[in-house]
Order: structure tokens, then sequence, then C-alpha cells
């Protein structure tokens, strides 16, 4: 248990180290000069001298990486070129946007597709099954942030029951969480259809193995079985589609916050790439794959308490 | 032979779009490229049959090159990630439990770390937004799915017994690989395909809803969706056309490629009998 | 037989889609009694197990009668009813136990829930503690409860799986080939504890099985069916050393062929292995690297021109990973091959490889799906330097050679039984005419009435193409009938080597004595052994 824990550990640390090196290569390295990148065509060369050196570009590129890495360790993220402000502080700021949308969206959608799909595989070929089904197909094929259109359309515009965008803050926890609300619902619902039909199936796969047979000439019933026997071991499968969501959800967070005009990391990496602010684009996007290589540790994790045949 | 039906129904719908997005390199209704704003957001006419945007360009025919668009950028990305992503997937498959596999698996796992989106965001960063670009953000992150699905059908076909017969023979692994493996899991491979296809649909329009796909005048669906979120309150069609597309060619191709695999699943031949 | 019966079939008839699987069956099974119902695969016998339990696949009926202590009929039940006498009545263990536990759930939680979901005990705590003695009984005192399916040997899951269908103390057990995927020797440990739950709690056993050795080490009575019918039934020890209709008989005879007669191979010899060994290496297990794994160890053998080899051994003794040595596909760590004076190894010139052939044991894994019998069985020339019209001639002469039509070559391997796509095994096996060809359990899973036309086109061609064959198989009754000399390994090693017929007759070793010992044996039948 402790070697596949520390194993994992390994290679997180790994895949953060190889990311970074990927990043800090993508931006830094292979474009040329960021300074003059970043001022654009008209700048002066003293100016571009002046970024330059306030970046701390003269130093070599080992140098500059370990200053980059080491700084982020310390949740020092450099100086924003266009705000003048640590970095760091905008992503605290669009952070506490982001994240609780992401996470709001995973409960809701893992909330949502368990009942169903147990509910779907039981009711095999009855309607509730074939109703998982249609919806999940609509659920994977319609673009999320039209969803979300959609949505607003319907709730805010004809139904008048929400607002159509913008965040309240959380200075009053009910009012933050009710602004996050329909963005979270027009990210959830089609992660939930997808969710339901990948249990249905990995339930309906599992039914098919020799231990559920034992398990009903044991005298379970089929109601028993699939709770007790089934369930756990299809958990795997959906545990694999779980954390590849996170990601995908991260994703379409930072999409549907165009939508609603929620000011979340979205909104500040795309203006970070319209106003070439490289030191944003960077860190963002590393904070943004530290999280899914975190989820999938995470998920490697769960696959152990699931499954002791991963437990050495 | 039976078709399935889902195969059907979602290949004509796939191949309307596809022929759509063909007649619109040959011909549209009216120059997506004029603007003419004194046509701007008309109704359904018979001269515009879906009406104007709000730069009065027929929607009709921004719907049709931005078939096209979205098509041809999901089509060379799947080019790339298949093109890359399954010889990698072989050759993984036949170092597998060896370091060449875990090196390739591992290279695997960390494009996978980065979601489309964000390589895409990279990419442009730097080299600024383009469809081109656009193509190589979806094609890099299809690589590592074409790879895993490749490796995946590959390994149990090595551990069978006319694997071994083959090298009995004095074949070698690359011989194999293309004369055994591969015709065997072409199948995956293809459903695989379609799935990427609909999922490349997809990411084209998400990034060009935010700016990074195809920059103007060539239209797109999704920044047709950009456009039209100012005017949702006024004019909800336009936003609702270019998305009821994207849904509709997306499910198609999903509906196409489920057909495909059962179709082509042998297990499935075997139980019918 | 005076007692009345524990379970009463009659007129069983089983249907799927309108055609009938199982047809008028009859039987019953009487408490101490075992009872064995014998058939080849597809004969019906576990449709027949599984509509007792109620448990057939969707879209397969049963009509007829089921009768469970004279009374209740089980035919017609509804689930809710049928949940509670299974495992509760009757109990059932299967034939794979690498499957049959929840691989997710402690072993002392499996056996617990038969005495929970029948109420027997009402709390968690003392069905675990009797958990823990019904696995005593089954002899795993010393597996804790917390231990996982994976953890354990086969015969250990296999007994874990007995334990949870006796727990409730059934009146009836159903066995549905509960030894076949097992090692002879824990299939005869196997074999023994069912016999003494037997005896102890006085439950009708009804044995499932196609292997007639098993059947004349258990069994009290036998019914032997065939295409859903049953066609001879009695008293096992008057059934087997009488049998009266004619498959019974066909099929008794085909399962003990007879040992071959004692010859002198005069041939000159055309391999030597010596002092072989395969070492595979360590593997990296995170941040730990496991022992190198010894396969083989210091192996010396020798095979003369129209000889047989036997290898015979338990699974995981190394043997097949010394024929792949053998066949120059895997390099040896130690020692040499020598085949007519040139050395064998993996980069071995294409035109020494030619010598060599193999015939597996699986008849649905050996052939590419997509490829018509012809270019199979030529593949072995795509390397060598032959015209195509040879190729086509040689194919065609190949076919023949095993009993096939050369107009079988554009059919799809599919389209054959499992008997027919061994002996296309066989021809691409032969169509380098090779010397050597090794027979890597290539009977093992074939019906023995196939096996003993497979066995006797093997000994034909042999003689006719003056073939020397190595022989792998864990089946003595077979590699007696087949082999000239015998070498048993066991754990990487060869322990005992010599003429056939002195390996069986007096063997020196004592993991070859036990071999011969446990292995049920056909010919034991009249005098019952009885098991301690």
């Amino acid at each position: 248990m402790l070697s596949y824990f520390l194993n994992r550990v390994l290679a997180m640390i790994l895949s953060l180290a190889v990311a970074s090196v990927v990043i800090f290569c993508l931006i830094e390295v292979i474009p040329g000069d960021p300074a003059s990148f970043m001022l654009g065509l008209n700048a002066t060369d003293e100016a571009v001298a002046n970024l330059r050196a306030e970046l701390g570009l003269d130093g070599g590129l080992l140098t500059r990486y370990l200053a980059w890495v080491g700084g982020m360790v310390q949740g020092e993220f450099g100086l924003s070129y266009t705000y003048r402000v640590p970095v760091a502080d905008l992503i605290q700021d669009r952070l506490a946007v982001s994240l609780p949308l992401a996470i709001y969206a995973l409960i809701l959608s893992t909330a949502l597709a368990i009942p169903v799909g147990v509910l779907a595989t039981a009711k095999r070929g009855a309607w509730p099954d074939l109703g998982v089904m249609a919806a999940a197909q609509i659920g994977i094929a319609i673009p999320n942030f039209w969803f979300a259109m959609l949505l607003v359309l319907l709730f805010a515009i004809k139904l008048q029951w929400v607002s159509a965008g913008g965040f309240a803050g959380w200075d009053s926890f009910g009012a933050g969480l009710a602004s996050l609300t329909l963005p979270a619902f027009a990210l959830a619902l089609p992660q939930a259809a997808i969710l339901a039909r990948v249990l249905r199936s990995a339930l309906l796969e599992t039914l098919e193995q020799d231990y559920i047979r034992t398990a009903r000439a044991k005298g379970l019933s089929r109601r028993r079985t699939l709770w007790r026997h089934a369930l756990r071991n299809a958990g795997i499968p959906v545990m694999t589609i779980l954390g590849l969501q996170f990601s995908f959800l991260l994703a379409g967070a930072i999409i549907i916050e165009n939508v609603f005009f929620l000011p979340g990391l979205g909104r500040l990496i795309f203006q970070g790439i319209t106003q070439r602010d490289l030191i944003v684009v960077e860190s963002v996007t590393m904070l943004l794959v530290f999280a899914v290589i975190l989820v999938t540790f995470l998920v490697d994790l769960a696959y152990a308490a699931l499954d002791p045949r991963l437990r050495r | 032979m039976t078709v399935q039906r889902s195969l059907i129904i979602g290949g004509a719908i796939s191949l309307f779009f596809l022929a759509l997005a063909t007649l619109s390199l040959l011909w549209v209704p009216h120059e997506v490229t004029s603007l003419a704003i004194a046509n701007r957001l008309q109704g359904p006419s018979a001269t515009y049959l879906l009406g104007t945007d709000q730069f009065g360009r027929d929607i009709l025919s921004l719907l049709m090159v931005g078939a096209q668009t979205s098509i041809a950028v999901a089509v060379a990305a799947i080019g790339i990630g298949a093109g890359v992503g399954v010889p990698l997937g072989l050759l993984a498959a036949t170092q597998h439990g060896r370091f060449g596999d875990e090196l390739i698996m591992r290279g695997n796992d960390l494009i996978f770390a980065f979601p489309a989106l964000v390589i895409a965001i990279l990419i442009t960063a730097t080299y600024g937004p383009s469809a081109f670009n656009a193509i190589l953000a979806i094609g890099i992150f299809n690589i590592p799915v074409f790879a895993r699905v490749t490796r995946a059908g590959a390994l149990p076909i090595w551990t069978l017994d006319y694997i071994l017969a083959a090298r009995v023979a004095g074949k070698s692994k690359l011989r194999i690989s293309l004369e055994h493996i591969l015709p065997n899991i072409l199948n995956l491979i293809i459903v695989q395909a379609t799935i990427q296809f609909s999922l490349g649909i997809l990411a084209e329009a998400a990034l060009s809803y935010v700016g990074l796909g195809a920059q103007p005048p060539t239209p797109s669906w999704g920044r047709m969706l950009a456009e039209a979120q100012t005017m949702i309150y006024t004019h909800p069609m336009l936003a609702i056309l270019p998305g009821a597309c994207i849904m509709a060619l997306v499910l198609g191709l999903n509906l196409a490629g489920d057909g495909l695999r059962d179709q082509l699943d042998p297990r499935l031949e075997r139980t019918l009998k | 037989m005076t007692a009345s019966p524990r379970l009463e079939l009659e007129n069983l008839t089983i249907t799927h889609e309108g055609g009938a699987l199982v047809s008028d069956l009859s039987l019953k099974l009487a408490a101490h009694r075992i009872t064995a119902l014998v058939g080849e695969s597809g004969s019906g016998k576990s449709m027949t197990a599984l509509a007792i339990m109620g448990l057939l696949p969707p879209g397969c009926s049963a009509h007829g009668s089921v009768l469970l202590n004279g009374t209740d009929s089980l035919l017609g039940l509804s689930d809710r009813k049928m949940c509670q006498l299974r495992g509760r009545k009757i109990g059932m263990i299967f034939q794979e136990p690498m499957t049959a536990l929840n691989p997710v759930m402690q072993i002392g939680a499996q056996v617990a829930e038969t005495l929970m979901v029948h109420r027997i005990t009402l709390n968690r705590r003392a069905a675990m503690a009797q958990a823990r003695a019904i696995l005593d009984r089954v002899g795993l005192a010393q597996i804790a409860l917390d231990r996982y399916p994976h953890e354990l040997s086969g015969g250990q899951r296999q007994r874990v799986a007995i334990a949870t269908a006796i727990a409730a103390a059934p009146d009836i057990l159903i066995a549905d080939e509960a030894t076949t995927a097992l090692d002879v020797t824990t299939q005869q440990g196997i074999l023994a504890l069912l016999k003494t739950l037997v005896a102890a709690d006085g439950m009708a056993l009804l044995l499932i099985t196609h292997d007639l050795a098993v059947v004349a080490s258990m069994a009290d009575e036998v019914a032997v069916m065939n295409q859903g019918r049953i066609i001879e039934k009695g008293d096992a020890k008057r059934l087997l050393s009488n049998p009266r209709d004619p498959y019974t008989k066909a099929l008794l005879s085909a399962a003990r062929p007879a040992p071959k007669e004692p010859q002198p191979v005069s041939g000159e010899t055309l391999l030597s292995v010596e002092g072989v060994s395969r070492i595979y290496p360590p593997k990296r297990l995170g941040l730990r690297k496991s022992e190198p794994f010894v396969a083989v160890r210091d192996a010396n053998l020798t095979l003369k021109r129209g000889e047989c080899l036997g290898i015979v051994g338990g699974s995981g003794c190394g043997k097949s990973t010394l024929a792949r040595a053998i066949l120059g596909l895997e390099a040896a760590q130690a020692g040499k091959i020598v085949l007519d004076g040139t050395q064998v190894h993996p980069k071995m010139p294409l035109e020494n490889r030619r010598h060599l052939s193999i015939v597996f044991q699986d008849p649905y894994g050996s052939f590419n799906p997509r490829w018509w019998v012809g270019r199979v069985i030529a593949e072995p020339l795509d390397l060598q330097n032959v015209t195509s019209d040879e190729v086509t001639s040689r194919v065609a002469t190949a076919l023949e050679q095993v009993g096939l039509s050369p107009q079988d070559a554009q059919k799809y391997p599919h389209q054959f039984s499992g008997g027919q796509r061994q002996r296309i095994a066989i021809a691409r096996a032969l169509i380098t005419r090779p010397d050597i060809v090794v027979l890597d359990e290539a009977v093992s899973a074939l019906d023995v009435s196939v096996r003993a036309r497979v066995l006797d086109l093997l000994k034909s061609l042999q003689k006719e193409l003056q073939l020397s064959y190595i022989f792998i198989t864990h089946d003595l009754t077979v590699v007696a009938h087949m082999a000239d000399h015998i070498a048993v390994m066991e754990h990487g090693v060869i322990v005992e080597q010599g003429p056939a017929h002195q390996i069986l007759s007096a063997p020196k070793h004592p993991y070859t004595e036990n071999l011969l010992n446990t292995a049920p044996r056909l010919a034991a039948a009249p005098q019952k052994r009885t098991v301690s």
C-alpha cells in the first residue's frame, strides 16, 4: 500500500516537472524574446530592455526556469505586466470563482448520475433506460457553452428566474452560490448524462461476471446483487471517467465563464492572451495542468481504495 | 447482413453536413465575406432562407461555410492523431512491459494532463490564433487517444497463439504488427476516429467561440455563436441555429460511430447466429 | 435406495428460441449419494444445472417438473421464492475459481453473506465467526478472513467457493465442472473434500463433468448425456465396467487410450538440449525490484528422429517456456540447444527455422480470424524461398494429410469445428516439412472422442513422415498413449526422465509418484479407491 502510494506521488511529481518544462519552453523559449513579443512591434529598444530586466530575462535559461518553479512552489507567480499586481493575487481572486464552479458541477454531475445509472441498469430496456441513453447521446453532442446560452434564454430571459450573468461575490455565501447555479447546471447536466451511461454499461458488464452468478446462487436477489456486488466493481471504470470529467469541467468552466460574465480564470487567461501578458498565461496554464495532475493522482488513490488487487 | 439503424440515421446526418460543406466549396447562396449593413438582421425570406445576421450576411451561407471549416479542422486533427498515435500504440504493444512502452504511455499521460483547451491556449498565446493552430492543438490531443486505443487493442492479440505461430515462422515484430495486429484492430481505430471526429467538431466550436480558432473573415459555427451572444435578447435565432448545427452533426457522428461499432463487432455477430 | 429423493427431475425440457437444448430429462438425486452427469461440451449438462437453480440465461425456458424434497416444484416459482431456496436448499459451485469470487470483497464476508442473506445468523459478528468455522472445515484454517481472492491460489479459491455454497447446509450441492480448471493434485484435494462433505452432511451431490476419470473416482450413480438427452444411466460401477449404449462405449474407450507399446527408436539424435536455463530479468514494481524468475533450470534432453518425447508437469512448471526456447523464440541464459549440428537461438538463420514447428492448445486463438485457411497454413512459408505455385500445391497436400479437403483452403477458420481447427493447425505445422513438431497441450481442449481421432492422426503422420514430436501436456493418459520417452518437470526443473514405460510403472522421484497417484484414472474404476 505504502509502495503504491509513494509510486503515485513520484509519478505526480515527475508529471509536474515535465509539464513545467514543456510550458516554460513553449512560452519563453520557442517564440524568441518574450519581452519584444509582449511589447509588440512598435516598442522602443529601451522599453524592451527595461522589460527584459524586470522579467529577469538576462539570466540563463536554467536560472530563469529554476526561479520560475521556485517562485511557484512558494506561491510567487511574478508581477502581471498589464495589471502591475502580483499574478498570485489575480489568480487567488479568480480561483475563488472557477474552482467552486468546477467542484459544484462535479458534485451535481455525480449526484445525478449514480442513481440514474443504477435505475437505467435495473430497468434495462424500459423507458428509464432508453431515456438515459437518449439523454447521454445529447449530453455528449451538445456544446456546453451553447447549452448555457439556451439555459440563459429560458431561465433568465423567458422565465426571469435568475439573472443572466455576473457574480455576486462570496460576501454572502447564498448569493455567491446562486450566481454559480445556472453555470454549474450547464456544465453538469451533459456530463451527468454521460456518466450515467458509463455507469450503466460498466454495471451491465459487471453483471455478466462469474461472481455475480455465484452471488445469485447464494440466494441474493437481483437488486441486492446489483448494490452489494456489481456497484463497487463497476466503480473502477467510473472513477476513470470521473477523473477525465474533472479536467473537462475545468476547461468547460473556463469557456462557460464567457457566457455568464463570471470573473474567473478563463476570463483572466483570455485577457492575458489579448494583452500578450505572458506571465499571466504561463502561470494560469501551469495551475490548470497542476489541477488536472492532482485529480489524476486522487483518482489513482481511489482505485486502490476500490480495488484490493492494486494495494501491494 | 442487417445494417444497424443508428448507423443509417447517423450516417445520413453526417453525410448531409458533409454534402453541405462540399457544396459550399463550389457555390453558396450569398457571398459570406461581403458585409451589407443595409440587409442586417432580416427574418427568413425567399432571398435569405434563414435570414441575415447583424452584419447583413446570409445565415444559410455562413452555416454552410462553417460546416466546411469545422469538418476540415476535425479531419485534419484526426489525421495528426491517428498518423502519430497508431504507430506509437503499435510500437508500445511490441515493447510491452519494457522501457519503450513505459516511455510512450507516460508521454501519453502527460498530454492527457493538458486539456485540449490548455494546449490551444499555449499555442495561440505564442503564435497567435488561427485555424492551423487549432488543428495542431486538437491533433496533439488526439495522439494519446489513438495510441491508447491501438495499444489496448493490440496487447491481447499479442498473447494469442497465431502470433506465436508467426514468430515461429521467423516474422519480425514490425511485420507481425502490420500483417496480424493492425487489420484486427482496424475496427477499433475506425470507431475511435468517428468519436474523435465528433469531439474535434466540439473542440473547434469551443476554440472559435473564445476567439482561438479560425479568424475573420472565415466563418465558423463557434464564432457565429460568440457574435450572436450580444444579440441573444433580441434575436435568439442567431444563437440557436449554429448551436443546433453543431449538435446535429456531433449527434450524427456519434450515432454512426455506435452503429459502426456494433456492425463491426464480431462478438455481436456470433451471438446473432 | 429407499429414501425419497432430495431432488427429482422429471421430463425436464429446456428450449432456446424454439430449439431444445435438453429434452425429456429425468433424474433423481438422493441424500448421501453422488450422482454424476457426464457429457461432452454442448450436451446440455450445465443447462440442466442452471435450470434447477432457476438461473437460465435470458431467452431459455424450462418445462417439466423439478421437485425439491418430494413436494415443492421449482419450475415457475417467482424469483423471490427461488432466492429463499438458492444457497439455503441448493448450493452450487462453478468451474472457474479465478472469476467465481468477487475480487473486491474479503473472503470471510463472501462466506458470511450466505448466512446473512438466509438469516441463519442475524448479526455480522456471529456470521463471521461461523464463516471462520466453515473455512476451517474446507481446509482453509490458515487463511485469514480478511484475505482477498487474488491473494489465494486456484485450489484455495475453489475451497472458498465451496464454503460459500455449503455455508447454509443445503440439501443439494451442484458442482459444475468444479475441478476442470485445476491441476491434478489440486483437483484430487477438492474431490476428496467434496466426498467428505457428502459423507458428513448427507447432501445429495450432483457432479457435472466431462471427465470420466473423475466420475470413476467419485460417483455412486452416473447419467450420460449426449445432445440434450440422457442416453444411459445407472450404478457407476456397473455402467463404467459394462456400458450398454454405443455412445457410452465409444466415450469410455476414447477416454482411456492404450499406453504405447515400448519400441526402440533407432534414429540418430536430432535435437539436444544441454544445460539450458531460462531466467526472466527482475521486474520493476515501482520503487522495488522483484527477484529474477528462473522458469527453467539446467534442462538436459535429447530427441531422436522418429521419437516422441513427452514433457509432463502441472501449470507453471516451465514446460511451455522450455518449448519456446527449443523453438528459438527466446534466448536461453545458459546452456545451448543444438538442432542437427546447428545452434538454435532467436537470431538463427530463417532456413533453420523450417525444421521446427508448433501446434497449440487453443483452437480459437490459433488463427488470425481475418485470414482464410489457405493463407493461415501457408504462413510459415512466407519468409522461405518458395514459389507461389509450390505454396498452393503444398497447402493442398497438407490439407489432405490431415484429413481435410484442398477446397477448405478457401474457407475461414470460424467455419470449422474445434477438432477440424486442430487439424488445420497440424497442417500449418507440416507445411515447412519440419523434422520436429512441438505439440503444446495440443489435444487438451478437445472432447475425448475428438481427441482420440486427432491422436490417431498424429500417430499415423509421425510414421508416414518420420516426424519427431515434443509432446507437452499435463495429462498422463495422453502422454502414456503417445510418448516413447518422458521428462517430468516441476518448478522449472526436470526431476526425472527415462523411457515411458519405466517412468509410468516405476517412478523414482516423489513428484512423479504423486502425479501418478493423484491423477484420477479410469482403469481404477472397478475397485473404487477410497480417498483420504
